[in-house]
């Protein structure tokens, strides 16, 4: 290339970060709003558990479905549902063949599209549709015609997963990928159906001294450092950091009502996680 | 630390939560080099992009002679100016992070477009994503593949620690492909020698810090730094990349000194 002439000044465009490190701290401070605008604030996020929910089959995903349809015209809501046990089965393998974090979230995501693709097999007479990520911005148009969306769960951090904290199984998975969804639109509410009332102080299968805990504030819940918890752990440390869900609940999808009782705002539900 | 076999971690996997801190430890293993020798490079927006040709036309000059000399080189962009135009329209309209990120991540493409550009009659190739798994191809043709720095998230970026402008940038997305692809360092092209105690543009008095294990540099828990927070967290968690350089890309020659496995910036390492 031929040799340009010595002009080494940048060409700006003026904002107040012009110029401006963005790693500085009292830049960092100045961008911290009061508000947050709500995107999608009028509908309720449910997340269907893998292992917990659908790898059950018909026995316990027709009655959670009729419960879902019964809601639909009151309550309007993005579905979710996770991969579960193959997953798993997915992760042993990759792990096994020394595949990194980001290899092993790309396996994830596949698995989880099945599960989104019998479930939308199940609901597209009812209105079931899927959204794929790039579509996003389509939502609006599903939840305002009053179709039920169904996305997979897992973040698309793909083969960009970060370092994981311990271990080599990826961090963010299903419950920290719809965490961020709701958050991010300011959804009414987020709900996780599960195969338990909700949390126990240990797992209520193993152990019978584990003490169910129905309510609980995140902070609380934090210092507790359970050694086994039925939601990923960076759900917690993000609802800490939250500006829109300020509490989550997990409820029993094997038990008729519970969803509904969630949807309705019901504390009783299950377990509610809130933010002081 | 003792590792399960495969076979005992998929028992553990069927009957025990993924939140078990015991069993994460279980997976604890070093990966397999997805392209060993690959070498990973970002070309600031700010630092560097947004200077024009007389900061950008020799640095990949260089870039073009190290890879005709059998480097595989991957270039990555930054966002640099108009980001920050649009980070402050969107926090001035109260939006949330995800979309900060997602208003963010189109700069960096365009810059990653104009790099390709320039470089496509030496092999610049533009991949998104999608084409991620062809990486061996283009290698195996002599191709400089160049991908936004901006790693994926978009709407699912997480909520920053402090603020709204997203912790992960371009610095984390190009720190994440080296440490997935295998890579031994990342180097980060800017325009000053690396890092130092302050920012050297606004403090006479700044001193310049040649070689830092990122534990102590996290612990100096510095105002300013030159690279996304975020990363030096991901350098510590790193099972591939042993370190991270920032090098001045004003400086002629300093590319391929870099290339060669010289020290000529600020090298953070792993502990």
């Amino acid at each position: 290339m031929a040799e340009p002439k010595q002009d080494l000044r940048r060409i700006h465009v003026k904002s107040r970060f012009m110029r401006e490190s963005l790693m500085d701290k009292a830049v960092m401070e100045s961008t911290v709003k009061q508000d947050q605008l709500s995107i999608l604030p009028d509908h309720h996020v449910v997340m269907i558990g893998g292992k917990s929910i659908m790898d059950r089959g018909k026995k316990a995903l027709f009655p959670l479905i009729d419960e879902i349809l019964e809601n639909a015209p009151n309550h309007g809501m993005v579905l979710s549902v996770s991969g579960g046990l193959r997953v798993r089965h997915s992760y042993s393998v990759a792990l096994d063949l020394g595949i990194p974090p980001g290899g092993l979230t790309m396996l994830a995501g596949t698995i989880e599209e099945q599960n989104c693709r019998m479930l939308y097999a199940l609901l597209a007479k009812h209105g079931g549709v899927r959204m794929v990520r790039d579509n996003f911005e389509e939502l609006a148009m599903y939840l305002y015609s009053g179709m039920l969306p169904i996305v997979v769960p897992m973040p698309p951090h793909f083969w960009w997963e970060k370092p994981p904290k311990y271990g080599n199984i990826p961090e963010h998975g299903s419950d920290y990928g719809i965490f961020m969804f709701a958050e991010v639109l300011g959804a009414k509410s987020l709900i996780y159906v599960k195969d338990q009332d909700g949390l126990y102080t240990a797992d209520p299968n193993k152990d019978p001294q584990a003490r169910f805990i129905p309510k609980i504030s995140v902070e609380e819940l934090r210092a507790m450092d359970l050694n086994e918890l039925i939601i990923e752990r960076n759900v917690l440390e993000m609802m800490v950091r939250a500006r829109k869900i300020k509490k989550i609940y997990i409820v029993n999808g094997l038990k008729r009502g519970t969803l509904t009782a969630a949807l309705e705002g019901r504390d009783e539900a299950g377990t509610v996680i809130y933010r002081e | 630390m003792k590792k399960d076999s495969a076979k005992a971690i998929w028992e553990r996997f069927q009957q025990e939560s993924l939140t078990n801190k015991d069993l994460l430890l279980a997976t604890e293993r070093k990966p397999i080099r997805i392209i060993p020798g690959v070498k990973i490079i970002k070309i600031g927006g700010q630092s560097i992009t947004d200077r024009g040709r007389a900061a950008l036309y020799p640095i990949l000059d260089e870039i073009v002679a190290n890879r005709r000399r059998g480097k595989k080189i991957m270039l990555f962009s930054g966002g640099g100016t108009r980001a920050r135009h649009a980070y402050q329209v969107a926090l001035d309209l109260e939006l949330p992070p995800g979309f900060l990120a997602a208003v963010g991540g189109p700069i960096a493409l365009q810059n990653a477009r104009m790099l390709q550009m320039l470089l496509a009659r030496h092999g610049g190739i533009y991949i998104n994503a999608e084409q991620f798994e062809m990486l061996p191809l283009f290698f195996k043709l002599g191709c400089i593949p160049i991908m936004i720095g901006m790693p994926p998230y978009s709407y699912w970026e997480e909520i920053p620690v402090k603020g709204s402008i997203p912790d992960n940038r371009t610095d984390s997305g190009t720190f994440l492909t080296g440490e997935f692809l295998g890579a031994d360092s990342v180097l980060y092209i800017k325009d000053e020698n690396g890092l130092y105690t302050a920012d050297p543009k606004k403090d006479p008095d700044a001193e310049f810090i040649p070689e830092i294990a990122v534990s102590k540099l996290l612990e100096m828990d510095l105002a300013d730094l030159v690279v996304e927070r975020v990363v030096l967290q991901y350098l510590q968690r790193a099972k591939i990349v042993k370190f991270i350089e920032i090098i001045n890309g004003l400086v002629k020659g300093n590319i391929t000194k870099a290339l060669n496995g010289r020290h000529v910036g600020t090298r953070i390492y792993k502990d």
